[in-house]
């Protein structure tokens, strides 16, 4: 792992790291990738079903009772008052284009 | 009636209050007496809660009143306590981590609904690693808490305040969430009982995701009875999380285990300290004495799971932690633009494990990897559990210790991720096939001259927490 790298994936996860933690990350990563490869000597069949327990696919209908939007705005006041910057019922963030 | 709440049981509680031996009210304070005691004194203290509710007695009188009317349910009136990742409407919940400092939840998780519906006492919200990450809880960002037992050790982790809480009496029932071990672990390095239910039994509606296919809630308590009560008023299907399963879903276990599978090879491949084999060896021997038959069973693959975990939690949690950037909820830091928002709010909000799982989470899914780690993984994973599916032919449960020794000093992993990735080694494996696993108290071993408790750990088939109850019930001489 480089420091290229490490800034690669940094900023794929939109995350700033101090020089400090750059350095400390390349041994932190190298230790624990070294300790994941161990999976790469597994003998397994790569391309089974993929499952957890007995979960399996849900659906519910797009259209009311089961399914489909709830009334407009009646949520908004609720989930508004924990963004840190709004504006008349909207979420304000800069330029995204 | 003087109540003690280091001793008193759920069930025992719901007789004395229905039979009015003492009320909520006089309950809830004497839990509210513990916490100013030992959780939060002047100087030291365990420090489990990051908050107490101020409407804990309001809320006990208000089950006061249902008892009165005759329409008490098994936890009416009964003081629970939350982990922080759990959302309760109107309270705060930072899940262990300054990103979220602040943050009020909007709506109750389908597990709150549930502790309201019954008129439940939530007492407030426990410590816990950032994020659930971690096992030891000194990963929060709020600072550690201690183990009652031992206050120069760690109580576990990452549920380690739901633990301590149950051990100290400032509850009688806590919830946790179990991810690689968060509930086990800690229940065995404090003594107490913690259930991992079988994945999709409980709602994760509420619960903040760290990995959707690992998580599940579940019960502490100071018996294995006391853990059922809290299972079976959690439990079910819920619309509102579309991995919840129908216990009517599956073909029931068998009605009575007999047959307890011990992983020998695998055991004998981990280094354990002659002590703590000697504990679980003994523990073999009760089970023997008790009656059933110890089968020994081969799970050829369960030596990689932990590497397994540690590549398919930090992918999944890299995803589900994608959320806090600043924009909806929690911290908000301004950068140049948005992507420096970005950049600064989660550089600064998210604390050193957190950032090492999202840079390896990040890692084992980018293009060029995701083959050679993620879907290798996820291969891996699969036949982990086609093992236990497999020895399950020969057993009706499968036996473990919870962890390879008993609680460590604070400070002494914090700083060597890879040792504290390595206390996971027997319980990650039923978080990667969806089993079900409990760890019951199993004795104690001597560290400087001071007893810590050690666990047994009980693992089922899928929706086999009946078997888990049975055993765990007879081997602690429980009615």
């Amino acid at each position: 792992m480089t420091p290229e790298e490490i800034d690669h994936l940094a900023k794929l996860a939109r995350m700033e790291l101090t020089e400090s933690e750059k350095a400390s990350l390349v041994g932190d990563m190298h230790n624990i990738l070294g300790f994941i490869d161990a999976i790469k000597e597994a003998d397994v069949e790569m391309n089974a079903d993929a499952r957890t327990g007995a979960v399996s696919n849900v659906f519910r209908d797009d259209d009311p009772p089961a399914g489909g939007p709830h009334e407009g705005g009646i949520h908004t006041d609720a989930l508004l008052a924990a963004a840190p910057v709004s504006e008349s019922g909207f979420l304000k963030v800069k330029k995204i284009l | 009636m003087k109540i003690d709440t280091t001793k008193l049981t759920i069930a025992d509680a719901r007789k004395h209050l229905d039979a009015g031996d003492f009320t909520a009210v006089e309950l809830a304070q004497a839990c509210l007496d513990v916490i100013k005691e030992k959780d939060d004194p002047p100087t030291g203290g365990i420090k489990a809660f990051l908050e107490v509710f101020d409407d804990v007695l309001e809320q006990a009188a208000h089950a006061d009143k249902m008892i009165r009317a005759g329409k008490s349910q098994a936890l009416t009136g009964i003081p629970i306590a939350l982990k922080d990742n759990m959302l309760m409407k109107g309270k705060r919940a930072t899940a262990g981590s300054k990103i979220l400092e602040g943050y009020v939840a909007p709506y109750d998780s389908t597990l709150v609904a549930k502790l309201k519906a019954q008129s439940a006492v939530i007492v407030g919200r426990t410590n816990m690693d950032e994020f659930a990450m971690g096992s030891s809880t000194e990963n929060s960002a709020y600072g550690p808490t201690a183990n009652p037992i031992d206050t120069t050790r760690v109580p576990g982790g990452s549920s380690g305040g739901s633990a301590a809480a149950v051990l100290m009496g400032a509850v009688l029932g806590s919830f946790g969430s179990d991810t690689g071990g968060s509930i086990r672990q800690p229940a065995a390095l404090c003594g107490i009982v913690g259930l991992k239910p079988t994945y999709g039994s409980v709602s994760r509606h509420g619960l903040m995701a760290l990995g959707s296919s690992l998580d599940i809630i579940g019960p502490f308590a100071k018996n294995v009875e006391d853990a059922q009560i809290l299972f079976d008023a959690t439990k079910g299907k819920d619309p509102l999380d579309s991995t919840t399963v129908d216990e009517s879903s599956h073909t029931p276990t068998q009605k009575e285990p007999k047959r307890i599978g011990v992983p020998r090879t695998f055991l004998n491949a981990n280094t354990l300290a002659d002590d703590v084999r000697a504990n679980f060896d003994a523990s073999l021997t009760k089970l023997e004495e008790l009656g059933y038959e110890l089968v020994d069973i081969e799970l050829p693959n369960v030596h990689y799971s932990v590497p397994t975990y540690y590549v398919v939690l930090p992918a999944e949690a890299s995803s589900n932690l994608a959320r806090f950037d600043g924009m909806r909820f929690g911290l908000h830091e301004d950068g140049e633009g948005l992507l420096g928002d970005y950049l600064k709010t989660r550089g600064h909000g998210f604390g050193p494990e957190p950032r090492r799982r999202i840079m390896i989470g990040t890692y084992v899914l980018s293009s060029g990897y995701y083959d050679a780690y993620y879907n290798r993984a996820n291969a891996v994973r699969r036949a982990i559990t086609n093992d236990f599916t497999k020895a399950f032919e020969l057993c009706d449960v499968i036996v473990m210790p919870t962890t390879a020794g008993p609680a460590f000093k604070i400070g002494e992993k914090v700083n060597d991720p890879v040792a504290m990735y390595l206390e996971d080694i027997f319980t990650v494996s039923s978080n990667l096939t969806g089993m079900p696993a409990i760890s019951i108290p199993s004795g104690t071993v001597a560290r400087d001259g001071v007893d810590l408790p050690l666990g047994l750990q009980i693992i089922a088939p899928h929706m086999g927490e009946e078997s888990i109850f049975d055993v765990g019930k007879k081997f602690l001489g429980e009615k």
